[in-house]
């Protein structure tokens, strides 16, 4: 028997009584010794959310991404030109 | 009651041996945690299972492999599992779904002033272990599915595509690990089409 066969009552008191019982920083170290990941990336990504299933875009990629494009850019209007040319 | 399950576990070819011999050791490998936690990851179909072992041929080799390649380096493991109703965790249960939910928000609750917690990855797996290590759940195994978008040319509804899993984690209740090797060449072309 786990706390899932517990009546919903049962289970938020197990639940509550275990968080109140544990300081932020306990709980946060408890769940990086048990596979928690913070990024490494933190300094050199931008966090693009939550809600995007916690995406991480590296700087490096992005500005070679940047770059892409603007030499795309550069190239349709050096077309452009020749062609108005 | 007891629950006879027939699950279906993608591996490299060169572990089969020890696999059938002296059964699946659990990675507790930080890294190598599913979004169920720790334990051995199985699916209920073996067309997901080579489906996996293809998404790994990808992810080493980064191309979509012939057949023969494919078998020649990766395989499947059908594994026997008897466990009894109740310790089962089945997340796509309504109630059990709830329950998790509420203890996932209750802890982010707790980390609200943690900005590195709302950033962080691996959080339900985490979690579960967490909970694992407290006793808190005993459960043998935890089952879910999980929804892929796959490339069918035809109608969107066919898009969201699920495959259900489970994740063993007393094994215990792992009774008979056999290669699978009666696999047709059909199946792998019915699941590499929606690659192309």
């Amino acid at each position: 028997m786990d706390i899932f066969d517990f009546n919903i009552d049962e289970f938020e008191k197990t639940v509550d009584d275990l968080l109140k019982n544990i300081s932020s920083e306990e709980l946060l170290e408890e769940l990086l010794d048990n596979g928690l990941i913070i990024d490494e990336y933190d300094s050199e990504c931008y966090y693009i959310g939550e809600d995007f299933n916690n995406m991480w875009v590296h700087k490096i990629e992005t500005k070679n991404f940047i770059k892409k494009v603007q030499m795309l850019f550069k190239k349709n209007n050096e077309i452009d030109l020749l062609e108005a040319a | 009651m007891d629950e006879e399950i027939i699950g279906y576990h993608g591996t490299k070819k060169e572990l089969v041996k020890s696999i059938c011999e002296n059964n699946f050791i659990v990675n507790e490998d930080k890294d190598n945690n599913l979004f169920l936690g720790s334990g051995i990851y199985f699916f209920y179909l073996c067309d997901d299972a080579i489906d996996w072992n293809i998404k790994k041929f990808i992810k080493i080799f980064s191309y979509l492999p012939k057949w023969e390649l494919l078998i020649s380096k990766y395989t499947i493991i059908q594994s026997t599992i008897k466990v009894k109703q109740e310790d089962i965790l089945d997340l796509d249960e309504k109630d059990k779904l709830y329950k998790f939910e509420l203890l996932v928000e209750k802890i982010k609750g707790k980390l609200i002033t943690k900005p590195e917690y709302i950033r962080a990855k691996n959080k339900t797996a985490a979690i579960i272990n967490m909970m694992y290590k407290r006793n808190l759940i005993t459960k043998k195994m935890i089952a879910k599915t999980f929804i892929e978008q796959i490339n069918t040319k035809t109608f969107d509804a066919f898009k969201n595509y699920p495959r259900k899993m489970f994740c063993v984690k007393d094994k215990s209740i792992i009774l008979e690990n056999k290669e699978k090797v009666d696999i047709s060449k059909e199946i792998f072309e019915s699941i590499v089409y929606f690659y192309k």
